[in-house]
């Protein structure tokens, strides 16, 4: 079975954001990337689908789409380390917004015809939790969102999602659309030969026109703005005066 | 600043700790909030000085130290580098309990492998040296480090030692405890605080300015890391330190990795090792590091890392994967890549600065920053607050980069790079560098380089060793035995000692003193009187306040109120910096560095009179120019300050002659000479000279750990001289007994020695070497060694080298001519 993984190349979650001069992007100049979790998690479910041939099939593939310009090599290489078969980059300049890229997906989709679409729920940069749900749309596929479990079972796959009202199973027919969330899987470390490896594999390369997509911007983003916080501090000397305060200042009590 | 509210996410915009105003003044602000600026700050507060300051322009360890592996490896080079690592674990055991905050200490013990004999040779030396330095150190079979490294493969491991008591720290706790400690002790810490220049008036630093406002001190201490040189800039004070990128991977957990791993080394194969969570931390010392920045770090690099690059990190995990083959299938969660400042000689810089004395500077920490912090932290602080710091650290001291060469950044990046690259290599002791050869040359330089010399480098400066007859290739190879200029030193000992031979010595450091007051700052300096008139020279020490020796020179008369200062070649910054420091406020003197304007022959040698009389007018007899006398003469046309003294114990003169002259007056004399078969000699046959004398040799012999009394340099102690710096100490002293006594010793077997080798009697170690070689005119291998007074009197004791102990004898006076007759010929 033909698992598709897009992913996305997002901004290091443990370094410093800065906004650029221009006051709506970030600042990109000595800013580390990395693959986006919910995808790492993705590419992991992917690997164990195939490798453990969960769905009940002899052979598997395992690709992993990125939508950016060369950098996002080094991203892919990453997935490529962990295991997946190909790796493909269709070439863009800008990052597009999630209904473009959906459109970008949808063609990717036609020309490699898997069985199955796994992606991460959200990419941890911008958060829109949109591209798995457009794609699907214009597929016109079943989707499982938020899964935290993936089982097969003839012919159809069984999505245990986490919802904010609680667990609810889902099951679909192939082929699918499913988005990750955190408790899916915890994906593996590749090892120092694997990511040796990795490097000299191709990634394959096409652009948006050979796939016959126009970006059409969606959205516009018209300010960026640090997130800061004016968090004050007040030290208490005692319980009671905790308690005091509480009730006479803040009124909470 | 707006700029700074914008790069500020969470940080609260209180940043001062109790919520006290800013202060206007402080004794003592430090700049840089990192592992060594908070040990400084504990050590000063520790020590009593209340009044310190440390400003950070972001949170604490957001520079380098927040990744550092935190590696504590005690063995170095050095008996006083490994004694601050020593008291850096000491203090580290230690710190939890005295502050209540945790510093991640992990005595686990450090490692160190021999993938090869050449280094398992160089262990079985550093156990030796390191037996000596009191280090608790074992000599282990390859099964035996199996055994503490079980997940190594042995193959190829000749063997190791280890060390019980090294091991490991959290970089961020550990800061965190030596802050706390710090404000437990009343100091301040004020972070998210930029300082953005300093007010230096008179040469003293009087003021720190910041974004949120200036404040006045009396001291300032530079603890920035990368950005120490750019903040040094702003004061004038050069700070010479180059960052380069630096990486270590973390794995996943790792079957058979247990918590206890001690610490390891495998420096043959450039990679070393930790135990983290289960999992390892391995990194290393690639021979080809990427330097990332010298100059304009940006000040807003805060808490950040860089690309990781595999790579450049191929270089040390291939061999890794050999010698441990679980990496080949372990996880890598993360491959950190961070930059770290390296200096031109891959020593720590610390001390006042060469350009404010008030202005101190503690940085470099070459990749060992958690190991040194502890240790730097108190030797600044004594500094500080006692005017010297307690260890003899002139190795450390950023005063020896005093040459002008060391501003350059290019310099800086290539030395630093070629010590980075270095840092797990065979640390040989006749190692000369590199990068950046051939910077500063005598004019004698081409004319010896034909004449076969084999060149090493001091300082920057090319000099000649030794010279190598035809067919011999006039170069210095790196072994452990035997070296391979022994007998071509050998034939110019011998030049020097039955004939004439002239010896380059134009890299000697050289200062002018001058002025009405140039005689009583002198005086006031020198431990021996040199109330003489002009035309007599005195050879001599400086003291410190504690009787430590700080300078070994000789001070030649010149004039009234004129005096010429000849110094070792690495000393001429050092001295006049001394100096300098010490002239008091409306004394009428100048001190200037004149190592540039003169070149140095040195004539030695019983035939070395009989040479000079066939090329000068003046009268150069024993009569007309006795020894420890110095008058200008003429050589041919060309003047010359001649000074009749002696480092390799023959007849002969020191001619200073102006640079341009130089290679005229060679010529003449050589010329002069050819009847008797006149020779050239090297630095090396000057060593093995010095060492048939007795002579010393500052920074090894003779250092601040030392007094006068404790190297028999009594005589050069005239007390009844009404007041120097030292005095009242060395009066003690000498009512008292020294603390140690200075004594030579031959050895049984020729064997190479290169300072630090443990002595013992009857089982306990008694001291160590501080300055060994062989003596070719005796023909045997000489060692100097300070040991304690009542341990000093028997003939027979035992050196240990590579491992083995060597019987050696104890002389009551040097090993030749000790009656001084050739010399006053």
């Amino acid at each position: 079975m033909k698992i598709l993984v897009p992913s996305k190349r997002v901004p290091d979650p443990d370094q410093r954001i800065r906004i650029a001069a221009s006051g709506h992007a970030i600042e990109k100049d000595d800013l580390p990337f990395v693959l986006n979790p919910f995808d790492a998690i993705s590419i992991e479910e992917a690997l164990r689908i195939r490798d453990e041939n969960r769905a009940g099939e002899d052979e598997g593939e395992v690709v992993v789409v990125g939508i950016g310009g060369a950098a996002y090599e080094k991203e892919l290489r990453t997935a490529m380390a962990m295991g997946a078969d190909r790796a493909l980059l269709v070439e863009c300049e800008t990052a597009p917004d999630p209904w473009n890229v959906a459109r970008i997906l949808q063609a990717v989709v036609e020309r490699e015809q898997p069985a199955l679409i796994l992606m991460g729920k959200q990419a941890v940069d911008d958060d829109s939790n949109q591209v798995g749900q457009f794609l699907a749309a214009l597929l016109d596929w079943p989707q499982a969102t938020f899964a935290s479990k993936i089982e097969f079972d003839a012919g159809r796959v069984r999505v245990t999602r986490e919802t904010d009202m609680g667990i609810e199973t889902v099951s679909m027919e192939l082929p699918a659309v499913i988005t990750a969330d955190l408790r899916l899987n915890e994906p593996r470390y590749a090892s120092l030969p694997a990511i040796m490896k990795a490097k000299r594999k191709p990634v394959d390369r096409i652009d948006c026109a050979d796939l016959g997509i126009a970006i059409e911007p969606r959205v516009r983003i018209l300010e960026m703005e640090p997130l800061v916080s004016k968090r004050t501090c007040v030290q208490v000397s005692s319980g009671t005066e905790l308690l005091a305060r509480l009730r006479d200042e803040v009124g909470v009590l | 600043m707006a700029e700074d509210d914008a790069s500020t996410t969470t940080s609260s915009s209180e940043s001062t700790e109790s919520g006290d105003s800013f202060p206007s003044s402080a004794q003592v602000v430090i700049v840089g909030g990192g592992v060594v600026g908070c040990s400084v700050l504990y050590h000063l507060t520790k020590m009593g000085c209340r009044d310190v300051v440390l400003l950070d322009k972001n949170e604490l360890t957001s520079g380098a130290t927040w990744h550092a592996a935190g590696l504590v490896g005690q063995l170095r080079s050095s008996r006083n580098l490994t004694r601050m690592i020593q008291y850096s674990v000491e203090l580290y055991q230690g710190l939890e309990d005295e502050t209540g905050q945790s510093t991640g200490w992990s005595g686990v013990g450090g490692l160190r492998l021999a993938s090869s004999e050449t280094r398992m040779a160089e262990l079985r030396k550093s156990a030796t040296m390191g037996k000596g330095f009191g280090l608790d150190i074992h000599t282990l079979s390859t099964k035996e480090c199996q055994d503490l490294f079980p997940i190594m493969d042995p193959a190829g491991v000749h063997g190791g030692v280890f060390l019980p008591t090294d091991g490991y720290a959290d970089p961020s706790m550990l800061t965190q405890a030596l802050a706390k400690g710090g404000r437990m002790n009343g100091g301040r810490i004020i972070r998210n605080t930029r300082v953005t220049g300093f007010n230096v008036s008179d040469g003293r630093v009087t003021e720190v300015q910041t974004e949120r406002g200036n404040i006045a001190c009396q001291t300032v201490v530079n603890c920035t890391g990368m950005w120490a040189r750019r903040v040094g800039k702003m004061a004038g004070v050069n700070v010479p330190v180059a960052s380069f990128e630096h990486q270590y991977m973390v794995t996943e957990k790792i079957e058979g990795v247990a918590r206890d791993l001690p610490v390891t080394r495998d420096p043959d194969n450039f990679v070393y090792y930790r135990s983290e969570v289960g999992g390892l931390i391995m990194g290393g010392f690639e021979t080809e590091p990427i330097l990332w920045k010298v100059d304009d770090i940006p000040w807003d690099f805060v808490t950040q890392l860089l690309e990781p690059d595999f790579d450049q990190f191929e270089f040390l995990f291939n061999p890794a994967m050999k010698r441990t083959p679980c990496l080949e299938t372990a996880g890598v969660k993360q491959l950190i890549n961070g930059p770290d400042a390296y200096t031109p000689d891959g020593n720590f810089v610390l001390g006042p600065s060469l350009e404010i004395p008030n202005f101190f500077v503690a940085t470099g920490m070459n990749c060992f920053g958690i190991a040194g912090a502890g240790g730097s932290g108190r030797m600044i602080a004594e500094w500080i607050l006692e005017g010297e710091p307690s260890l003899d650290i002139y190795a450390l001291d950023i005063r020896r980069f005093g040459s002008r060469h060391n501003r350059s950044s290019h310099f800086v990046a290539e030395r630093s790079r070629e010590h980075y690259s270095k840092h797990y290599k065979i640390g040989w002791p006749n190692y000369h560098n590199q990068n950046e050869r051939s910077l500063r040359r005598s004019p004698l330089y081409h004319l010896l380089a034909q004449k076969r010399a084999a060149f090493g480098e001091k300082s920057g400066w090319e000099r000649a060793q030794w010279f190598a007859p035809e067919g011999v290739e006039p170069k210095e190879l790196m072994a452990w035995g035997r070296p391979n200029w022994h007998e071509h030193v050998a034939r110019e000992v011998k030049a020097i000692r039955e004939n004439v031979a002239l010896l380059d010595q134009t890299s000697f450091g050289k200062i002018e003193v001058r002025g009405p007051d140039a005689f009583a700052l002198l005086q006031r300096l020198a431990t021996r009187n040199i109330d003489r008139p002009p035309g007599t020279l005195s050879y001599t020490q400086m003291c410190n306040e504690k009787g430590g020796i700080e300078c070994d020179l000789t001070i030649s008369r010149t004039g009234e109120e004129e005096f010429y200062l000849v110094t070792g070649t690495a000393f001429a910054a050092h001295d006049l910096s001394w100096i300098k420091s010490n002239i008091e406020p409306g004394e009428v003197v100048v001190a200037y560095d004149v190592t540039s304007s003169r070149g140095v022959l040195n004539l030695c040698g019983p035939n070395a009179r009989k040479v000079l009389e066939k090329v000068t007018k003046d009268d150069v007899s024993n009569e007309g120019f006795p020894f420890g006398t110095g008058r200008e003469i003429y050589l041919g046309s060309a003047p010359a300050l001649a000074l009749r003294v002696s480092y390799h114990g023959e007849l002969g003169w020191e001619l200073h002659i102006p640079v341009e002259y130089t290679v005229y007056v060679y010529e003449k004399l050589w010329e002069a000479g050819e009847e008797f078969g006149i020779a050239d000699a090297g630095y090396r046959a000057l060593d093995s000279c010095r060492l048939e004398k007795g002579y010393f040799y500052w920074s090894g012999d003779l250092t601040t750990d030392y007094t006068p009394y404790d190297a028999g340099l009594g005589f050069n102690v005239h007390l009844k001289k009404k007041d120097f710096v030292g005095r009242n100490v060395l009066a003690n002293i000498k009512e008292e007994g020294p603390t140690w006594k200075m004594c030579f010793f031959t050895l049984e077997e020729e064997v190479e020695l290169h300072g630090s080798e443990p002595i013992s009697r009857d089982g306990k170690v008694l001291g160590i070497v501080t300055s060994g070689g062989f003596g070719h005119t005796i023909g045997k291998t000489i060692a100097f060694a300070y040991l304690p007074p009542g341990d000093a009197a028997h003939a027979d004791y035992l050196i240990e080298a590579f491992g083995r102990e060597i019987r050696a004898t104890r002389h009551d006076q040097c090993l030749y001519d000790p009656k001084r007759e050739h010399i006053l010929s």
